[in-house]
């Protein structure tokens, strides 16, 4: 029976760590490329699950919304990117770091505004279907959240390491001086980029709405958890988030049970002091990333 | 990082100048709060001086340092829970207790930052970050000490040993203390030797190691002095509130909150947080007063745009605003000085 | 020309403004009431919806034609954290004028402001908040009309031993129950007061907190089912609350029966997201919807007044926190201030709270109004009560105590999750 809750909890933490790892590509992408510390990634994921509810109120099944969503989020990110972002970067980090608090601020109180603090639920004939494997079971729409989250984060890798606008987005995260005189447009490839981020935000929220209400302050505690597993898993770092994320997911499973349910946010918090401390880099980051840190 | 408010001139080259512009200052501080008689604008101009001494704690090592600290809640819940705990629990004077709790947070400061304070930019604001909510979690479940989430209460018997004032405009006048203590901490840190470690490692940090500046000393100074000074602001807030629980002392925002106030004014200036205080504590104030009832949440959603056009058209802040303004002013009439300049 | 217009529009203004201000001058002047709630921030949901409550008990009075002749107006102010709270409190009292204040939904507001309102001398009326301690700092001005938090615990807990015991055949020393509960303010009040008279009565239990935003309750689930637990009692909140369930059935969690004391369970958003799975839960908390033979007469009517009004201005049915903001408010504008001798006197109404007895079964709410004289726990309500619900076929039933109850309670124990 220990064997099987251990499972249990081993797989949940799993597909958990699958939607944090979604979330935590988009961070990563932005915070890696266009170097902005992104406080409203978890707002965007608020905005998403709206939009996705709205979707399914007009009788549009969730699963069908979610293509929809992640492209409209990919141009809203490419708008707020041209409107707001472009302003910030040559501007010290703390200028950053306000900026995208002020539009967190602005999304959570407009969103409060605009539907009320209700809670939204979206309930589907699949909503509560189980898989058992065995004495496990898992929900379908944690498992698809999860297999969508990973298939995404791995087309995007290959995207980044296939194709051109890849290449010269990673040149770009490399160095931003040479990457311009090599005739990449950075300001493009940022355009680009936050938009791509944003979109896997949007992607994050169709996909956890079957699974949770929406609600105005529903992104805080996403954005705080991504960066976590974002810096764990090493600034920049692909590979990193996802492994990140799962780590992060099956931690909060793990100590949930066997620690306490109310110390799970602070073994993930110890767990990531922890390495920040002893391999500052993140476990997959570039060893003296975070000596130099991230100059603008 | 550029550094948008650096002083025109060092405070020690003139110090004469700089201790009358501190004592009319200070003056002006205390007559004005006693001038306050409404309990509304008393509450306003505590917040507004509470917030300052906060600002300018977190500027210490967020300005003058250049460390993009994001966990002064944890500083600022210890110094309310610890003046709180001696208070309720062994009677002992919160005058007493809010320093028992500024030499805590020192020495938790000074374990932090002897650990992380290597790390930059993000990396060092993310690990206060997650430190100060480890606090908050400890707060949390440490049931037995904190009374958890049910939190804290402090009898109300009025009593100025206890640190209980009927009269509003006692706290004001604490309050102005403590940004006056703070405002001559930034003032003596800038002066001198420690002074100039901490410019250089501002502007560069391997410059500054080149040259023999003990870069990790100097950091740890100042992290330490600044959290000591949060400290005594949480035993103050404490006091004032007369209840406290972990999301009110302990708080994410609360971090920001410091940060984005030393910010508003002008990172690194000494006038910058007072400003940068009250700028934000009244627009919020007054947006919530007129609007709070009526439109729900449109008082976040303007004060939340405020902050992005703010940070988008002046990032250097108010002081950064002031400076140009009288440049301008200076070209046309010369000889006329603003008194935030002289600080 | 155009400078003339303006002009004359601006003279027209000027006179319509004094004309205004002299047909005030006729009128009695409106007694001016302020309202302190979350209204922004993560407690809004729920402080609006007691605001709007409180707000129907004004609509209700002034349609009556007010106290003696005069309107009662409201002052709002919204306070999302305990700092607010105070600053606010401030702004009402000094800025506006008010001589009482009403609030606040959440214990760690109504505590924060308490102290303002003790110091100005001002009248602090608390509708919601629930945290024991509210009453018990000696504060002379501080009057609650709700049961406190603690209460809420022993109702659960004598409801699963005096009643779910024996309907189960279990013995209630023999019987195994787990306490569930998000880590705020007020679950933690309730389950202090709940583990320690579950340990005065020897009754095993299993407590497992948890924090609210969590996105999986998987480690909780587990520990319940591993424990087998007989009972579930738990305070837990919307999302949460949904969560929970969700994740129980999916995970298999068979528990013999569900009392929820959160908000999250007497909500209409649980039986919408988990549809039959809400049935048999119990609820413990505020009453609404009350058998309306346990009720006086004046009761009953302004009971009708609410739901009929309420679904009219919001287009839901009101729930239980806006009930609570509905019968304190009614007690404060029916039954006290009538009773004063003047209403902008603090002193005096003080004296009007303390002299109000009415007994149980007189309030829309089913609560009676007895204020404790100064002294330990001064200014609370000692003939509150909670009651029992339960969900049945996607409604609310009350179903104790026995004189209030308007239905049965049915599937004890719970049957398999399909059948429900």
């Amino acid at each position: 029976m220990t064997i099987a809750v251990f499972g249990q909890l081993v797989i949940a933490g799993i597909l958990l760590g699958g939607v944090y790892a979604l979330l935590s590509v988009g961070l990563t992408l932005i915070f890696g490329v266009v170097r902005i510390v992104n406080f409203a990634h978890g707002d965007f994921v608020m905005l998403a699950m709206y939009a996705t509810y709205f979707l399914w109120v007009l009788n549009l099944d969730p699963y069908l919304a979610a293509p929809l969503v992640t492209a409209a989020f990919f141009l809203f990110g490419m708008a707020v990117e041209r409107l707001v972002i472009r302003r910030t970067l040559t501007a010290p980090h703390l200028v950053q770091v306000f900026v995208t608090l002020g539009l967190s601020v602005v999304f959570v109180s407009f969103a409060h505004l605009a539907w009320s603090a209700d809670f939204r639920i979206v309930r589907t004939a699949y909503s509560a279907a189980v898989v058992a494997l065995g004495p496990i079971r898992v929900t379908v729409v944690g498992l698809v959240a999860f297999l969508v989250a990973m298939a995404t984060s791995g087309l995007l890798f290959l995207f980044l390491r296939k194709t051109q606008i890849g290449a010269a987005i990673r040149a770009t995260a490399q160095d931003r001086q040479t990457a311009a005189v090599m005739g990449i447009e950075v300001p493009r490839v940022y355009n680009l980029t936050f938009g791509l981020g944003i979109a896997c935000a949007g992607l994050a929220g169709a996909l956890l709405v079957p699974m949770y209400p929406a609600f105005p302050s529903v992104g805080l505690g996403y954005a705080l958890i991504a960066f976590v597993v974002v810096i764990l898993g090493g600034l920049g770092s692909f590979p990193g988030a996802i492994i990140g994320g799962l780590l992060v997911g099956v931690i909060e499973m793990l100590s949930g049970f066997y620690l306490a349910p109310s110390l799970k946010e602070a073994a993930y918090f110890a767990l990531f002091i922890g390495v920040l401390v002893l391999r500052p880099a993140g476990l997959l980051g570039i060893r003296g990333s975070e000596l130099t840190g991230i100059e603008p | 990082m550029r550094d948008p408010g650096e002083p025109r001139r060092g405070l020690g080259s003139d110090r004469a100048v700089a201790l009358w512009g501190l004592l009319v200052a200070a003056v002006a501080l205390y007559a004005g709060a006693l001038a306050i008689r409404h309990d509304y604008y008393v509450d306003m101009a505590f917040h507004v001086m509470l917030w300052a001494a906060l600002a300018g704690a977190w500027n210490i090592v967020g300005g003058l340092a250049g460390q993009l600290a994001l966990g002064h809640a944890a500083f600022f819940g210890i110094g309310a829970y610890a003046s709180t705990l001696l208070l309720v629990r062994a009677g002992i004077s919160p005058w007493l207790g809010m320093f028992v709790g500024a030499a805590v947070a020192a020495v938790v400061a000074l374990g932090l930052g002897g650990a992380t304070l290597r790390l930059k930019g993000p990396f060092f604001a993310m690990t206060t970050a997650a430190f100060a909510e480890l606090i908050r979690i400890a707060a949390v479940n440490w049931d037995s000490l904190t009374g958890g989430t049910r939190g804290l209460w402090i009898p109300w018997e009025p009593n100025p040993w206890h640190f209980a004032f009927r009269d509003r405009r006692s706290y004001l006048l604490v309050a102005v203390t403590l940004t006056l203590v703070v405002v001559v901490a930034t003032a003596l840190l800038s002066r001198g030797a420690l002074g100039f470690a901490l410019r250089s490692l501002k502007d560069d940090e391997d410059a500054a190691r080149s040259i023999g500046v003990q870069v990790t000393r100097v950091k740890l100074i100042s992290f330490v002095v600044s959290a000591a000074l949060t400290a005594l602001g949480g035993a103050l807030y404490a006091e004032y509130l007369l209840s406290i629980d972990p999301p009110s002392v302990l708080g994410f925002d609360l971090s920001i909150q410091m940060a984005l106030m030393a910010v508003i004014g002008g990172v690194g200036t000494l006038a910058g947080p007072l400003l940068g205080a009250f700028a934000v504590v009244t627009t919020s104030h007054l947006l919530r007063g007129w609007l709070g009832g009526h439109y729900g949440a449109l008082h976040l959603l303007i004060y939340g745009a405020l902050l992005i056009v703010f940070m988008l058209f002046l990032p250097a802040g108010l002081v950064g605003l002031l400076r140009t303004a009288r440049q301008r002013l200076g070209r046309r009439r010369r000889g006329r000085v603003m008194p935030e300049a002289s600080t | 020309m155009r400078r003339a217009i303006t002009g004359c529009s601006l003279a027209v203004a000027m006179a319509c403004v004094v004309l205004m201000s002299a047909a005030s001058w006729a009128q009695p002047q409106p007694i001016r009431i302020g309202t302190i709630f979350p209204l922004s921030g993560s407690l809004a949901l729920l402080g609006e919806t007691q605001m709007n409550g409180a707000l129907i008990a004004v609509d209700v009075v002034n349609e009556r034609g007010g106290l003696k002749g005069r309107a009662v107006q409201i002052v709002k102010a919204d306070a999302p954290n305990p700092g607010a709270a105070i600053t606010e409190a401030n702004r009402l009292i000094g800025s506006e004028g008010v001589k009482l204040i009403v609030g606040s939904y959440a214990s760690s507001i109504a505590s924060a402001w308490a102290g303002a309102a003790e110091r100005a001398g001002i009248i602090h009326f608390e509708l919601g908040g629930v945290a024991d301690s509210i009453t018990q700092r000696g504060f002379k001005n501080v009057f609650r009309v709700p049961p406190t938090g603690s209460s809420l615990g022993f109702a659960a807990l004598d409801y699963a031993r005096l009643v779910l015991a024996p309907a189960l055949g279990i013995p209630s020393d023999k019987l195994k129950v787990a306490l569930v509960y998000e880590d705020s303010e007020f679950g933690a009040s309730v389950a202090k007061g709940l583990s320690t008279k579950a340990k005065e009565l020897g009754i095993q239990l299993l407590a497992v907190p948890y924090t609210k935003d969590s996105s999986d309750l998987t480690p909780v689930v587990l520990r319940i089912r591993e424990a087998s637990s007989d009972v579930l009692l738990s305070v837990q909140y919307i999302n949460d609350a949904i969560l929970f369930w969700k994740q129980a059935r999916q995970l298999g969690l068979n528990i013999k029966a569900h009392v929820g004391m959160g908000a999250g369970h007497f909500e209409k958003s649980f039986p919408d997201a988990v549809g039959r799975d809400a049935n048999g839960v119990f609820i413990a908390g505020p009453p609404i919807e009350l058998n309306p033979a346990g009720l006086s007469e004046t009761a009953r009517k302004n009971a009708a007044d609410f739901y009929g009004r309420y679904e009219k201005k919001h287009g839901k049915k009101p729930s239980s926190i806006a009930m609570m903001g509905f019968t304190g408010m009614m007690i404060l504008l029916e039954e006290v201030l009538p009773a004063t001798a003047n209403p902008d006197d603090p002193a005096s109404i003080r004296e009007a709270l303390l002299r109000v007895d009415k007994p149980v079964g007189f309030t829309a709410s089913g609560w009676g109004v007895k204020f404790n004289p100064p002294g330990p726990n001064g200014g609370h309500n000692e003939r509150a009560f909670w009651v029992i619900r339960q969900w049945q076929d996607g409604e609310l039933y009350t179903v104790y105590p026995k004189q209030f109850g308007v239905r049965s309670p049915i599937l004890v124990p719970l049957p398999a999750w399909d059948k429900r």
